[in-house]
């Protein structure tokens, strides 16, 4: 009874429902999603994040969706941080075999996702994103991810805008790529495996280091024009039978391919365009394409 | 009935100045001890902590500082002229938690052009003094410099984005480590003469050069792109390997990667830069593909050392691996 007023004193004092953890950080879960967490939020999926209530945001509670094409958060302001928690967010879709098949694919329903590509300064942080319709993470540009499992989506497991980074994170069996980013962008010490499509994907003037991507469905590593691919492993990809020209490896003009293994590949372990070079790797199988600059061991057929 | 009402009224007036005391407070920790920064007690006139004169920001951290460790809890809102946070003593650490400092400086197109007035976001007194001060897991955007932090600062997950001048400034023996500078007027960062380490961070769009680092300096798996003058700008006796660095530089002098001395560069991709790919100084390189730069893939002058493994193509290329 005494709690009781007390709460009513506090409400008369002018405290809201929107809740903060011990640090100021905004609090979000599934009670509140229902009810609306804070300003901008209303009732129900997806909670919005419109920065009204401040750019700080924490998991307290994993998020379960009741309705596989809505979308769980959506991110529609800049410079914001989502904490999840350890915390898991997750739809009503399940993925199973390989290369994934999902259902239900939703193209709405993605996990958490800005409303614009060109929201920037967006970070994800520590946790998971399971089983929804469409894209696991989707930020805009200069966005950071670190330490968040994407795992059997139906869309790519984590995509990030331009001048990106993506760190410690990992990308299991989502529908199509793993981790896609954007041109100036870096992807390192995380791992893709099982994916339908490309393990890490990247644009133009990437750095993909110190990453894993294992048996997924077409390509380990797929970058454009001037990336650096180095210190990466990639071990029997390509294994999805509905796509072509599968590799461990593939790079377009000018990449930097080096202190890579490649292994077991469906189509050729380093398919490199003009300019590009390859040294210091280990491959098992064909290299196609580049320049050898030297010190790589290429098993069975001879470095090119 | 009436005692009740006046025990009610009572509870009421307790509750009233429990909150109050919260409110005005001179330090609040966070559950981890920290010492709390955020909006209300930068602003208000008991300061957040001891030495912090309040009233208005920037909030003060002075020597000796009222503890080692904070932690903002709200975004930090800038009104002009102002920066959020200045330091004049070392060794301590601040977590944005999450947050951004949000000053009123505007920038936009590419290369950016910013318009506004600001301080640092993050600044020390004396950047040749101040030692140690640690910064991660937030935004400062819309500042003079976003960070400017002195000598053996570290600066980790932060996104520096669309600030007047540098994104990131530390001195010697700092490192910079998963940050973000882009969209800044003047550089993405920049470190003065002293040796730093720079790792997987991108810098792009941002005014002026991509990284620009001192003497001894260490630049490792980043991605540049796109910055208005050359990408990587080091001082002698340098490590700049297994970076990307694309479309770089506006004019004469500027290049993907330049050297003033002596570097090692090696394993960079360096690509459709405006002016030269690399300017090595007398130093070595190995292992880079320097590929169609606007002007030619090496500068000509003082000769470095082709340690080999080199790939060269596109305007100006003399030898496919390189001169």
């Amino acid at each position: 009874m005494r709690r009781l007023r007390s709460l009513a004193c506090l409400s008369l004092l002018g405290f809201s429902a929107q809740s903060f953890a011990g640090d100021g950080v905004v609090e979000i879960n599934q009670a509140c999603a229902l009810a609306g967490c804070f300003s901008g939020d209303a009732a129900g999926f997806p909670v919005v994040i419109d920065g009204s209530a401040g750019r700080s945001y924490r998991l307290t509670s994993d998020l379960q969706v009741d309705d596989a094409a809505l979308q769980i958060i959506s991110i529609r302001a800049s410079f914001v941080t989502l904490d999840l928690g350890g915390f898991t967010v997750r739809g009503l879709t399940t993925c199973s075999g390989f290369p994934p098949t999902c259902s239900p694919i939703q193209l709405a329903g993605d996990g958490i996702a800005v409303d614009l590509p060109t929201r920037a300064s967006v970070a994800v942080r520590n946790g998971r994103v399971m089983g929804v319709g469409d894209r696991g993470v989707e930020l805009g540009i200069y966005a950071l991810v670190t330490n968040v499992l994407a795992r059997e989506n139906a869309g790519n497991g984590i995509s990030v805008g331009l001048g990106s980074i993506v760190a410690n994170s990992q990308a299991v069996g989502n529908r199509i790529s793993g981790i896609a980013g954007s041109a100036g962008s870096v992807v390192t010490q995380s791992r893709a495996l099982d994916n339908g499509l490309d393990g890490i994907a990247c644009g133009e003037g990437c750095v993909l280091a110190n990453d894993t991507a294992n048996h997924n469905g077409d390509d380990g590593f797929d970058a454009t024009n001037g990336c650096v691919l180095a210190g990466d492993t990639a071990d029997d990809n390509g294994s999805n039978d509905m796509q072509t020209g599968d590799n461990a490896f593939e790079c377009g003009m000018g990449c930097v391919v080096r202190d890579n293994v490649a292994s077991n590949a469906d189509g050729d372990e380093m398919n490199l365009g003009t300019d590009s070079a390859f040294s210091h790797n280990m491959v098992t199988g064909p290299v196609v394409g580049g320049v050898n600059a030297g010190n790589n061991y290429c098993q069975f057929a001879g470095c090119p | 009935m009436r005692r009740r009402e006046r025990r009610q009224r009572m509870l009421c007036l307790r509750v009233l100045g429990l909150a109050s005391a919260l409110a005005v407070a001179g330090a609040a920790r966070a559950g981890d001890g920290a010492l709390e920064i955020n909006q209300t007690c930068a602003t208000s006139t008991a300061g957040c902590f001891a030495g912090d004169v309040g009233g208005a920001f920037p909030v003060e951290i002075v020597d000796p500082p009222p503890a080692r460790s904070f932690v903002l809890t709200s975004d930090l809102v800038l009104p002009n002229g102002v920066g959020a946070i200045r330091i004049s003593t070392s060794s301590l650490a601040i977590d944005l938690n999450g947050f951004a400092i949000v000053g009123p400086v505007a920038c936009s197109g590419t290369p950016p052009v910013c318009s506004g007035s600001s301080a640092h976001g993050i600044g020390v007194d004396d950047a040749l003094l101040r030692a140690g001060i640690t910064v991660r897991g937030g935004t400062v955007t819309g500042t003079s410099t976003g960070l400017s932090l002195g000598i053996g600062a570290s600066v980790r997950d932060v996104r520096a984005i669309a600030n007047l001048l540098h994104g990131i400034a530390v001195g010697d023996g700092s490192r910079i480590e998963r940050c973000v500078s882009a969209g800044n007027g003047g550089a993405g960062a920049s470190t003065g003469s002293g040796a730093v380490q720079v790792v997987s961070s991108a810098f792009c769009g941002n005014g002026g050069t991509g990284l620009s680092i001192g003497f001894g300096s260490l630049a490792r798996g980043n991605a540049i792109y796109e910055n208005g003058r050359s990408g990587i700008a080091s001082l002698s006796r340098s490590e700049l390997a297994g970076n990307a660095v694309l479309y770089n530089g506006s004019s004469t002098g500027d290049a993907g990667i330049e050297c003033a001395g002596v570097c090692l560069i090696q394993d960079n991709a360096v690509r459709s830069n405006v002016e030269h790919g690399i300017d090595p100084g007398t130093g070595a390189f190995a292992h880079n593909t320097v590929t169609a730069n606007d002007v030619a893939p090496m500068t000509s002058g003082p000769s470095p050392q082709n340690l080999g493994g080199n790939h060269c193509a596109g305007t100006g290329t003399v030898s496919a691996t390189c001169p």
